[in-house]
């Protein structure tokens, strides 16, 4: 609005409406009649009753904070729980699956197989070698003739070595896959 | 029997927002009687369905005040209701029915201001009605009167320069 018009509004706004009659109030309250009283009052003067659209957008917020909480806890378990998983030996097969019984594998130092063999021949040299221990099978008692019965333990590895060649300056992985074989010889009552 | 330290919410509210529903009412009727009913029956209405939340819009109130006061034109039978009790109130403050407060050292221009808006057209008096007194927006006006916002702001700007215009032709 112009100024013009910001000082008439101003004036009116200075003209406070006739109030209603208490005849007027008493009928009100006779209409209304109980159910008039259905909103009390009775709090301290500083005290305000919460308007209900105050509720309603701070319990939207809570519930959305809820729901928030929610996704953020399943997201958090579920990331937790798919790292435990890849962090376990079989998955990554980084280290031998301990064996929890049982007795310890047979300590049998790797040897090259002819292909290894071919490879040093030809200039590279083994660098290191990786036994992975892939299956451990118990094959149960059994009876060899003219002995004693023994359990019997069925070991598969994967035996991974690196062969380095000086001269091409390059490097070489061979995995051979490798079975054992080891008997506990069992003592009868 | 009701407990003395508690009061009906609705006094409350009615004490704050009675005096503007009033003259609204006051607006729209056509005269004082019809007025005070409006505003009762408005009110009772609007109370009954949102009361018991203590948070009642007065625009619900203004906006009942309207349609009541279109169904009151349709139907006369307004008229005999109100002459039935009218025998059984009190006279005294019925005679009572300036539409604003008069205090006595701003009389002359509270008067000269009443008995401009008082000759203002219909349309334009309820549009300054709600917007002065009632403290609505131009959007809560055009809801309340059905008409849409641009023409409750372009109303109400013509209502104040008619108003202006009276003013200056009134002898001071």
């Amino acid at each position: 609005m112009n100024d013009s018009f910001s000082e008439l509004e101003k004036e009116l706004q200075e003209l406070s409406p006739a109030k209603p009659t208490t005849v007027l109030r008493q009928q009100i309250s006779k209409a209304l009649g109980p159910q008039g009283d259905l909103a009390l009052r009775c709090l301290p003067e500083e005290e305000k009753l919460i308007p209900f659209r105050i509720v309603r957008k701070w319990a939207i917020v809570a519930g959305f904070i809820f729901l928030l909480s929610i996704f953020g806890a399943s997201y958090y378990f579920q990331h937790q729980h798919s790292r435990n998983l890849a962090e376990t030996p079989v998955s990554n097969g980084d280290s031998p699956m301990p064996l929890r019984e049982g007795p310890t594998p047979p300590a049998e130092p790797f040897k090259a197989d002819h292909s290894g063999q071919a490879l040093v021949k030809a200039g590279w040299k083994p660098l290191n070698t990786e036994s992975v221990l892939i299956e451990l099978h118990d094959e149960g008692v059994i009876h060899p003739s003219s002995q004693p019965p023994s359990k019997q333990f069925r070991y598969r590895y994967h035996d991974t070595t690196t062969f380095t060649h000086p001269d091409a300056n390059s490097e070489m992985q061979m995995t051979v896959p490798r079975e054992g074989v080891f008997q506990v010889k069992l003592q009868p009552y | 029997m009701p407990d003395p330290t508690f009061e009906p919410f609705w006094k409350e509210w009615f004490a704050k927002h009675g005096p503007r529903l009033l003259l609204f009412a006051r607006q729209q009727a056509r005269n004082d009687y019809d007025a005070e009913d409006l505003l009762q029956e408005a009110f009772v209405r609007i109370w009954r369905i949102y009361g018991h939340t203590g948070e009642v819009a007065p625009r619900l109130v203004f906006q009942a005040i309207r349609r009541l006061a279109i169904d009151y034109a349709r139907r006369d039978i307004r008229r005999q209701r109100r002459e039935e009790k009218s025998e059984d109130l009190n006279d005294q403050e019925r005679i009572s029915a300036d539409w604003f407060e008069m205090p006595i050292e701003k009389q002359e221009r509270n008067e000269q201001l009443s008995s401009a808006i008082q000759e203002l057209s219909s349309k334009h008096q309820e549009v300054v009605m709600l917007k002065v007194w009632g403290e609505l927006t131009f959007d809560e006006i055009g809801k309340t009167l059905g008409i849409p916002l641009h023409t409750a702001a372009s109303r109400y700007r013509h209502a104040l320069g008619n108003l202006k215009t009276i003013l200056t032709k009134q002898p001071k």
